[in-house]
């Protein structure tokens, strides 16, 4: 199994997943929760997630397949997408909290879905089981990798919050975000050279 | 050496003392009077620390996430692009930098050295292969800025809010700018890419 691309590629799963940015929805949804029944909601989310994920492996492959749609269209499509979220991030981090307060029943949504197995990570995912040229075993153990490193990180969401305060986890999402645009343009490169090359 | 200077000049700018020069003032202020330097110069060293720090992370992180030099121009040129204009559009109330004890977050970071700032860093490694032009180049934009926070309140005192706020948005002009043109530096180097294939 080619190593560095697993774990480039759980690299950037973990990044979309975004675990420090999912910290301050995990702390202000569960507000109200003690600490008990707040580590019973994280862990249930946190399976509803993978659940979810792996549904969107399962049939994205099967889906693009149907449609017969080539590698570098979603590319495209896929860098687009990294690239609005991205700048989503960077321009919107400080209200995301206020939006997600008014839900009362954090059942699946906002936790397990849209917060950790977003549009974002779900397109990622699509976008790599159909990819030919990445074997399906490796994508699939890139989605536990990256999800078993989100693990800790939502656990230790009700303490991480009092030790990075709210200013250090808008920096730490604002840097990610940076990341992540450029993981986009990478892939819009990428993508470009190949139409070309084959023109 | 031009590039050396480019790139000092580039991270000043993205700093963005002058801009920050009011948060920063604020902040300061909680200290008691008689020790305000001494935790005003412990905050701005840990700035330094953190932005060498990130220099050694980038390099670590671009391989890592295999990004090419042409994706770092054409990358770079669209981050400052929303850096500029995250300084052009700046909302005060947005990013109220505020805890009770300032160590290391607010002022530390990300007042000095900002998400902007440590991005910026990241990015500037492609182009360099030894760390010194980079470490240097950190450290002569650092010394610049906090000449502008050591100088905080006759600089305040003359330019007022509206006069910082004023820089703060011409140094978004400039970032753009210099965004635009490492963004077609960038174009370049792939058209030429794809041409020669």
């Amino acid at each position: 199994m080619n190593l560095s691309l697993f774990f480039q590629t759980s690299f950037l799963f973990l990044i979309i997943l975004d675990p420090i940015g999912n910290i301050p929805i995990v702390v202000g949804v569960l507000k109200g929760f003690n600490h008990k029944q707040q580590m019973r909601i994280i862990i249930r989310e946190l399976f509803l997630s993978l659940v979810l994920m792996l549904f969107g492996f399962f049939f994205g492959r099967a889906f693009f397949t149907l449609l017969a749609i080539e590698q570098s269209s979603l590319q495209i499509v896929g860098s687009i997408a990294f690239f609005l979220i991205g700048v989503k991030m960077l321009f919107s981090s400080a209200k995301a909290e206020e939006k997600i307060k008014k839900i009362q029943d954090p059942f699946m949504v906002p936790i397990a879905t849209p917060a950790i197995a977003g549009p974002g990570i779900l397109a990622t995912i699509m976008l790599y089981a159909s990819n030919d040229e990445i074997s399906k075993t490796l994508v699939l153990l890139s989605i536990f990798c990256a999800w078993l490193c989100l693990v800790p990180f939502l656990l230790a969401a009700p303490y991480l919050k009092k030790i990075l305060k709210e200013n250090g986890v808008i920096a730490v999402e604002r840097l990610f975000a940076y990341i992540i645009i450029l993981i986009a343009v990478e892939m819009a490169i990428a993508a470009l050279k190949s139409t070309i090359t084959s023109l | 050496m031009r590039e050396f200077f480019a790139i000092s000049l580039t991270l000043f700018l993205v700093i963005d003392a002058l801009g920050n020069l009011p948060h920063y003032l604020k902040l300061i202020s909680k200290f008691p009077p008689k020790k305000r330097k001494i935790f005003a110069f412990r905050e701005l060293i840990f700035a330094l620390i953190i932005m060498y720090l990130f220099h050694y992370l980038g390099k670590l992180l671009l391989p890592l996430l295999n990004i090419s030099t042409i994706t770092v121009q054409i990358g770079g040129g669209i981050i400052l692009f929303l850096i500029a204009l995250r300084l052009l559009f700046a909302d005060e109330e947005e990013t109220p930098w505020h805890t009770a004890e300032p160590f290391i977050v607010p002022i530390a970071t990300p007042i000095i050295a900002g998400p902007s700032a440590l991005a910026v860093i990241m990015i500037l490694e492609e182009q360099q292969t030894s760390d010194f032009p980079i470490l240097s180049s950190i450290t002569l934009a650092w010394l610049a800025s906090i000449l502008i926070f050591f100088l905080g309140n006759r600089i305040y005192n003359l330019m007022h809010e509206k006069g910082l706020s004023a820089a703060k948005r011409l140094t978004g002009l400039i970032v753009s700018i210099i965004a635009v043109q490492t963004f077609l530096q960038g174009v370049k180097a792939l058209s030429f890419e794809l041409t020669n294939k």
